[in-house]
């Protein structure tokens, strides 16, 4: 279709034409505010129009490499905002500034100044700097001044940021979503902004914060209005208490905290929890889950018991891989099953490198009383499902009496099976098992690797991926097995009955010899 | 009554109309007569709901002087696909956010209706539009006029646009010097 947009149409001037407020809406469509700025020289009409504009950004994406050009592109932005302060008819909609490199605390503070008195709506300020550049020889440490109309804030600065003393007067009014990324603050400044100066904050995120504050850094959070809280990498070495009393909050996470403790009076609404610190839930009155990794925490406290009590879903996961770091943290765990009398819990969720197997053993022999998980050393009546993921680690079934009774799905990756074992165990001691998953297993018996050979009256989902070896052949004896899924390649010699699979024999030889086979459903 | 249908009307959308008489008959400066779904007009344009509302239609076409048959033809067309067009993910996105820019992008569709208008028929319709009170789509027109700036030289947006430089060289000068900041080469 052919459009004329590049040729003037018919000579005449529309845009002129064009009352302020359309100008306006044309020039905040530009990228940086600079490009906006520069319409001032079209013609006498456009003098000052771009003081109209709502929006102001101002974007350095890449850290020039003298610092004088970076310094150029400061005073560029000072200079607009004094600029515009100066000449502009209007309150300012949004002001975004993101440079990559330092900036001085003055030149923040300018900023800030700014958008308290000008900015009627959402503000963004980002210097994102690296832990190995030095950028400036002076205190890092700005205030935030009272900025009444501002409804969202994110501050990415790299610094201490001060918040209003109690003397102050004035609120942040508007103020619904606040974001901190990268900074120290002290948690009493900031708890009793947060507590009384922010009536109709929703949304509150913590990432990479450091709360200081001497003798005890702990940070208060009461507010009625307060509906997400995030809380992101929190490292603290003197057992920051935080608490939070927010009786709306509606979601509530928490990752890759460390030396935090959390308490909580109301909430009553609360649907998800993820806590990846040792956190202490007080007194949240519903909890569907609640996550409590134990990575690398220094906590475990008294208040375990009460915790549990109303939590149906436990899980402690520990990323990483050096298995030295793995002891203390198998201890706490240990500590914290011994200490725990909960009646039923759905899901205990264990997840790290062992450093040892006998600790294995341990969580799941204290797993077989009060948990329907199992201890699947010797057998449990209660569990329903299990999933070991070893880690490279001997899976070894004990001989002893007992059985799985209530087993429904056995899920193991990443290990060595002793095949007997677990082929005594399928055929004789998991009477409902339904579904196996075996990923990344290795099968030895004896010290040497070896077949496996699967019976079992009761299976009906099988699946088998990644890496597998077997020595000798794999057979699989389940007549009630419907579904079945072979990712990985399989010896030729592999045999199958499986009446309810297929009828056709043929089909399954194509499937064992085949390599990475997607779903095969009979 | 005589309807001069807009392009992207089909019959039976005029059928069903007539048979709800859930429309609204406009009238076009040059005097033609243009149909638009009721609810269409009073979701998208503040002043139509308005005299929707106010029961200050006329049953003989609302005159709407400062519109031109061309542009209130498009108006009526963005309209029509605006209803039958499924909003984005974007457009219902959660009202809670962080410095997300409060112009959500044009849609596929919005982009090729004004791709095709002509530069006059783009202009005529920012201000109907605008006259209308009729937001997304004055935005949707300013973003494709912004998009005619991006990048240019004062120069070349004159030429684009036709603006005559009415300074003298005195005062593009003191300007310059005036918006360094913004005069700067990168």
């Amino acid at each position: 279709m052919a459009t004329n947009l590049d040729a003037g149409g018919d000579g005449s001037d529309h845009i002129t034409d064009l009352p302020d407020d359309v100008l306006h809406i044309i020039l905040a469509h530009l990228p940086t505010t600079a490009e906006a700025t520069r319409t001032s020289i079209l013609s006498r009409r456009w003098h000052r129009v771009w003081t109209g504009i709502p929006a102001l950004s101002f974007r350095y994406d890449e850290a020039p490499a003298s610092s004088s050009t970076q310094k150029d592109q400061l005073d560029r932005i000072d200079a607009a905002l004094s600029g515009h302060a100066a000449t502009a008819t209007v309150d300012v909609e949004r002001l975004k500034i993101d440079v990559s490199y330092g900036v001085p605390d003055a030149r923040v503070a300018r900023w800030l100044l700014f958008a308290s008195r000008r900015l009627n709506g959402e503000l963004r300020l980002a210097s994102e700097t690296w832990w190995w550049e030095s950028w400036e020889d002076e205190a890092k440490e700005v205030a935030i001044p009272l900025c009444e109309r501002v409804t969202s804030m994110s501050l990415c600065l790299d610094r201490t940021l001060q918040f209003p003393l109690h003397s102050a007067t004035g609120a942040f009014t508007a103020l619904v979503a606040l974001e901190l990324t990268k900074g120290f603050v002290d948690g009493g400044e900031l708890g009793s902004t947060l507590s009384s100066r922010c009536p109709n904050l929703k949304k509150l995120s913590l990432d990479r914060v450091t709360v200081v504050a001497l003798p005890r850094a702990d940070l208060c959070i009461h507010s009625g209005s307060l509906e997400q809280l995030e809380i992101i990498a929190i490292v603290s070495h003197d057992d920051v208490v935080l608490q939070v009393d927010t009786p709306e909050l509606l979601s509530f996470s928490m990752d890759s905290c460390i030396g935090i403790v959390l308490m909580t009076r109301t909430a009553t609404a609360l649907k998800r929890v993820a806590t990846d610190a040792v956190a202490i839930m007080r007194r949240f009155d519903t909890i569907h889950e609640l996550n409590l990794a134990v990575a690398r925490t220094s906590i475990l406290a008294r208040r375990w018991r009460r915790v549990w009590a109303a939590v149906p879903e436990l899980s402690f996961r520990y990323y990483g891989h050096e298995s030295w770091r793995t002891a203390p943290v198998c201890l706490r765990v240990n500590q914290a099953l011994a200490a725990c009398s909960v009646p039923t819990v759905h899901r205990l969720h264990i997840a790290m490198p062992l450093p040892r197997s006998s600790r294995c053993s341990f969580w799941l022999h204290q797993a077989s009383s009060p948990f329907p998980w199992t201890q699947a050393f010797s057998g449990d009546e209660s569990a329903t499902a299990i999933y070991f993921d070893l880690y490279g680690y001997i899976l070894r079934f004990e001989q002893a009496a007992g059985t799985f009774t209530a087993l429904s799905t056995l899920r193991i990756r990443h290990g060595n099976v002793d095949s007997r074992e677990l082929e005594d165990v399928l055929s004789s001691r998991c009477p409902g098992l339904k579904e196996l998953v075996l990923g990344d297993v290795i099968f030895i018996h004896g010290g040497a690797s070896s077949g496996l050979s699967i019976r079992s009256d009761s299976l009906e989902h099988l699946e088998i991926f990644g890496y597998m070896e077997f020595h000798g052949r794999l057979e699989v004896n389940a007549p009630k097995l419907r579904f079945f899924s072979p990712r990985c390649r399989l010896n030729d010699d592999a045999r199958i009955v499986a009446p309810m699979l297929s009828e056709a024999s043929d089909a399954i030889s194509d499937v064992w010899t085949s390599i990475q086979t997607p779903r095969w459903r009979r | 009554m005589e309807v001069d249908k807009g392009k992207g009307e089909a019959e039976e959308t005029r059928k069903v109309a007539e048979a709800d008489r859930d429309t609204v008959t406009l009238k076009s400066s040059d005097g033609k007569l243009f149909e638009v779904s009721k609810e269409a007009a009073a979701r998208l344009s503040t002043v139509l709901a308005g005299m929707i509302a106010g029961g200050s239609i006329d049953d003989n076409g609302t005159d709407l002087k400062q519109i031109g048959s061309e542009a209130l033809e498009n108006v009526v067309d963005y309209c029509n696909k605006h209803a039958n067009s499924i909003p984005s993910a974007a457009l219902i996105s959660s009202s809670i956010s962080f410095n997300t820019a409060p112009f959500k992008e044009p849609e596929e569709w919005e982009r090729k209706f004004v791709d095709r208008l002509s530069h006059d028929a783009l202009f005529d319709l920012v201000e109907a539009a605008n006259f209308l009170g009729m937001e997304r789509l004055l935005d949707v027109t300013c973003h494709k006029i912004s998009e005619m700036m991006k990048g240019k030289s004062p120069d070349q947006i004159r030429e684009v646009f036709n603006i005559k430089n009415d300074y003298t060289k005195e005062e593009l000068e003191e300007i310059r010097q005036e918006l360094a900041w913004a005069f700067y080469d990168d």
